[in-house]
């Protein structure tokens, strides 16, 4: 655990980068420090591991003041990564990742285990990658590195200075969800600090915005978009903060299981039934062998071709349908851009286990009592 | 595909073993020139004006010719130091030691010298001012006698006028004269035919001399036997006029010559005193020797060979051996310089052989850049550290003004402040030569990234483990470049310490320009332009080695 308590820095040119702030971070938790640039972010991350010194006030580390360890000491207990991520160009990708543990003077043989095991987690193979230099890995090779590096030691605790910043869009999605995958592993204690809203909600748990030195709200994710404090709170999130909320579920959590859908060899009376049945014009048609979804099915086309088979409309699953594991944001986007009422869901195997419509969504965003539950529901 | 395309892609993947075939181009190279023997022509090394005390041999058909000048014996030195006659000197007396003959012709008012063990008396006559006098009478006593120049003081008497008072602190005066010597060990012929088929000098004196019948060639006897009714006048003189035209002659072949330091001269000033050896090894098979290492290098270690350490040190160590051993040839030196210069009468400086030199030249350098290295690098760390930081903009400016002053300059402003000789050249070569280490190393540790600073600090670096593991390796290249360029100007800067009498390859460059011997100056100047590209190959070796394998990837 983490505390700020009372926490004011001022800078030597009497700047007050931030004033008094009060911060809670739970253990296994990812706080993401969000704001205007400038804000102080860095500067209040920086104190945690007393690379800049608190003015007044304390910052307490599981319950003990930080300043009651020697500098050395406390930094090497806690892990940290900045955007520049900073690996040491002379040293290979292993003896970078083995810096701290060899500062703990641990032994060469459980360095090594260690150095393995991170670079497996991060996904950079030790035995192609571990002997080259820096300089020979790609940007994003690069941040992971980086944050194996940062936990080299198994440090309870992290801090990340936008880890992430340096890598292109899709680069940083991948990283941003591998990362997460790690977290679940790990369960570290983690201050990351981005300007990216998106990232923020993505990856925290709990989000601080702060703005010139001052918190102004902290909350999960889902609170802050839903019911965000004040007007520069309102716009810091954006006019999209709907869509973003949307972004939070999964489709799994917002699809409706019971859709209208006929086996593949049913007979027009029994597809014409179960489109009265769910008072629709259209109904999915899956194979009645495995059920994995092949197209669909409209009451004009059946009424015209008298049949099933040739009124149907083939289409692979993949274009018209969302996975499961998705966001109810994607199932948005592919509800847009078919023009359907309802998006069928699809699970791993392409079978057909319900749809969302955007009836639904809107309910959604519009009952933010309805998330919060999810979201707890979801255990993050 | 066809068969030429396969065949070029074989070739292209083939690597030649260029490190032997370098030494076997050397090898080679050393093996054409060293068959050939040469003419020295150097006319100080081998005193001409050969005198002797002629002695005839009652009853026998023999004359002895005991040397009382002149010498033939290469390599060394033909000098003794004897202690200067002491007793009272006027002008014109001929039994007046060579330092009294000096001072009489130095300042035509001196009367009178009274030499003693330990002060030579100078009296003068006229009105001349006693420090003027002084000053003028000092060279010539400095340059007629043997001993330091350090332990040698000059005052205007204070007992009597016009009187100039030389005394040293040795034990007494002394002065060096040329020992004779015809050979180095004896040689004996008992007829002519045995003459003919013996050493060089045997040969030319019997194809000279007609009625010569035997000949017995001792360091300082030459004994010859004679035909009967033979002119004894005629023959001394035509002896004398033979070993006066003689030029030894000596092989091109070259040996190794190794480097070897005298560690007890280091403790009290920090100085390193070099000193050439000659191994008597031939050059040769030294260079063979490093063909088969080379080779051995390519075929059993060929990948590891290419960052190893050790076999860099060994690269580095063999090519100065090879080119110290050179610089040690002094036949080849004469050679060369003869062939330059075929009338010049002088070839090799009277002071010292070039290896000498070198060596003198050497010891300045290293141990000038001892100071350099330690100092520059200390200078620059210190003004890099966040409590000293304040002092990194002055340090620059002196650090960058200081390079706009001219070399000589510094030596000129240096020596009165600090006299003359060894130290005060190594100091003047500091002051230069720090000016690049101390730049370099600022800007090295400037150019480590702060985020990179900054990861290291983040997980837990202590400031000395930040320095050394961080700022230092990374800052290696450059701080080594500047070491590099400081040690190559050092050896150029450092000839002009014989201005100052701390020896070097500045010496025959500098009494080559006073006494305009063109020879000379070359004799400085190229091995003092060999050395300065040697040692920028060495550190340019040396950079390489130390630059962390990380920092050498292009981005
Ligand atoms: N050493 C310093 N002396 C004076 N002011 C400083 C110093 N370091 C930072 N500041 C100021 O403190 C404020 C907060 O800086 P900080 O680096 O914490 O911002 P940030 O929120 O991390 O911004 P960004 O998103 O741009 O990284 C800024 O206005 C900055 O100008
Ligand atoms: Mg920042």
């Amino acid at each position: 655990m983490i505390e700020f308590k009372d926490v004011i820095k001022e800078y030597p040119n009497g700047f007050r980068a931030v004033d008094n702030l009060n911060l809670t971070v739970r253990d296994g938790e990812i706080c993401v420090l969000i704001g205007p640039s400038g804000c102080g972010k860095t500067t209040a991350l920086r104190m945690v591991n007393r690379l800049i010194d608190v003015t007044r006030g304390e910052i307490l580390i599981n319950g003990q003041p930080n300043d009651e360890f020697e500098p050395e000491v406390l930094r090497r207990q806690i892990g940290y990564a900045i955007q520049q991520i900073g690996l040491l160009p002379h040293m290979t990708i292993r003896d970078n990742v083995a810096i701290v543990p060899r500062l703990l003077d641990w032994d060469e043989e459980r360095v090594r285990q260690r150095v393995d095991l991170l670079l497996d987690m991060v996904g950079i193979d030790p035995g192609i990658q571990g002997d080259k230099y820096p300089r020979q890995l790609s940007g994003g090779q690069q941040q992971r590195v980086g944050v194996a590096r940062a936990l080299g030691a198994d440090p309870p605790i992290m801090l990340m200075d936008e880890p992430f910043g340096a890598v292109d869009p899709i680069t940083r999605a991948i990283l941003q969800e591998e990362f997460l995958q790690i977290q679940q592993e790990v369960g570290k204690t983690i201050i990351f600090v981005t300007h990216d809203i998106d990232e923020a909600i993505y990856m925290g748990d709990r989000i601080a915005l702060l703005r010139a030195g001052r918190l102004v709200q902290y909350d999960t994710p889902d609170d802050l978009l839903a019911l965000p404090r004040d007007d520069f709170v309102r716009e810091f999130v954006g006019t999209d903060r709907s869509l973003k909320r949307l972004h939070l579920i999964s489709v799994r959590d917002s699809m409706m299981n019971n859709v209208p859908c006929c086996d593949d060899d049913a007979t027009l009376q029994e597809v014409t039934a179960c489109l009265d049945r769910h008072h629709s014009d259209s109904a999915f048609v899956v194979d009645a062998g495995n059920g994995k979804l092949l197209g669909w099915v409209e009451r004009p086309a059946l009424v015209e071709y008298g049949s099933l088979s040739e009124a149907m409309h083939h289409a692979p699953a993949a274009s018209i349908a969302v996975p499961e594991d998705a966001t109810a944001r994607e199932a948005l986007s592919v509800l847009l851009s078919h023009s359907f009422d309802l998006t069928p869901v699809i699970d791993a195997e392409g079978v057909l286990t319900g749809g969302v419509s955007i009836q639904r969504l809107q309910d959604l965003v519009e009952e933010p009592g309805i998330h919060a539950a999810m979201q707890r529901e979801r255990g993050r | 595909m066809t068969e030429a395309t396969k065949n070029g892609a074989a070739i292209a993947g083939w690597r030649l073993p260029y490190g032997a075939l370098l030494w076997l181009l050397a090898a080679l190279l050393i093996f054409a020139v060293g068959q050939r023997t040469v003419t020295l022509h150097d006319q100080e090394k081998f005193i001409g004006d050969f005198a002797f005390a002629v002695e005839q041999v009652k009853g026998e058909r023999r004359l002895i010719l005991n040397l009382t000048a002149g010498s033939f014996v290469y390599g060394v030195t033909p000098e003794v130091i004897l202690p200067v006659p002491t007793g009272r000197f006027s002008r014109g007396d001929p039994s007046a030691p060579q330092v009294a003959q000096a001072l009489f012709d130095a300042l035509n008012s001196v009367s009178e010298i009274t030499i003693a063990a330990q002060t030579i008396t100078v009296a003068y006559q006229g009105n001349m001012e006693a420090e003027q006098a002084r000053s003028r009478l000092r060279r010539p006593v400095n340059n007629a006698v043997a001993n330091d120049r350090g332990t040698i003081t000059a005052q205007v008497s204070a007992a009597a006028e016009n009187t100039i008072v030389f005394s040293t602190s040795d034990e007494r005066f002394r002065y060096a004269q040329y020992q004779p010597a015809l050979v180095e060990s004896i040689e004996e012929y008992d007829s002519r035919a045995a003459a003919e088929a013996g050493s060089d000098l045997a040969r030319f004196i019997v194809s000279e001399s007609r009625p010569l019948e035997s000949l017995r060639l001792e360091p300082t006897r030459l004994v010859v036997g004679y035909a009967e009714g033979a002119a004894l006048e005629p023959l001394a003189r035509n002896l004398r006029e033979i070993l006066n035209d003689f030029h030894p002659r000596a092989s091109l072949a070259p040996s190794l010559w190794l480097l070897t330091a005298a560690p007890e001269i280091i403790p009290p000033l920090l100085a390193i005193a070099v000193e050439p050896l000659e191994t008597g090894i031939p050059l040769i098979l030294f260079t063979l020797l490093m063909v088969a290492v080379e080779a051995g290098i390519f075929f059993v270690i060929p990948h590891k060979g290419k960052n190893n350490l050790l076999i860099h040190l060994l690269h580095i160590a063999a090519v100065f051996l090879l080119f110290w051993s050179i610089l040690g040839h002094e036949p080849l030196w004469d050679a060369i310089l003869h062939a330059i210069f075929p009338t010049s009468a002088q070839l090799v400086h009277p002071q010292g052989t070039v290896i000498d030199f070198a060596a003198q030249h050497l010891e300045l350098v290293l141990t000038s850049s001892i100071y350099i290295i330690s100092g520059g690098l200390f200078l620059g760390v210190m003004v890099t550290r966040e409590n000293f930081r304040e002092f990194l903009p002055l340090v620059n400016n002196v650090v960058n003004s200081g390079q706009t002053v001219p070399t000589l300059a510094i030596v000129a402003i240096m020596a009165p402040i600090i006299g003359l000789g060894f130290m005060p050249a190594v100091v003047a070569l500091i002051a230069y030569g720090l000016l690049p280490v101390v730049r370099n190393t600022i800007a090295g540790i400037e150019s480590v990234s702060v985020s990179i600073v900054d990861s290291a600090r983040g997980m837990g670096m202590t400031s000395q483990q930040i320095l050394l593991r961080t700022e230092l390796p990374i800052a290696s290249r450059i701080i080594m470049a500047g070491i590099r360029t400081s040690m190559v100007i050092n050896i150029g800067t450092a000839t002009l310490g014989a201005f100052v009498g701390s020896g070097g390859l500045g010496i025959p460059i500098a009494s080559g320009l006073s006494m305009t011997v063109d020879a000379f100056i070359l004799l400085g100047a190229i091995p003092a332009a060999l050395l300065a590209i040697l040692t920028d190959y060495v550190l340019g070796r040396l950079e390489v080695v130390l630059t962390p394998r990380g920092l050498l990837i292009e981005t």
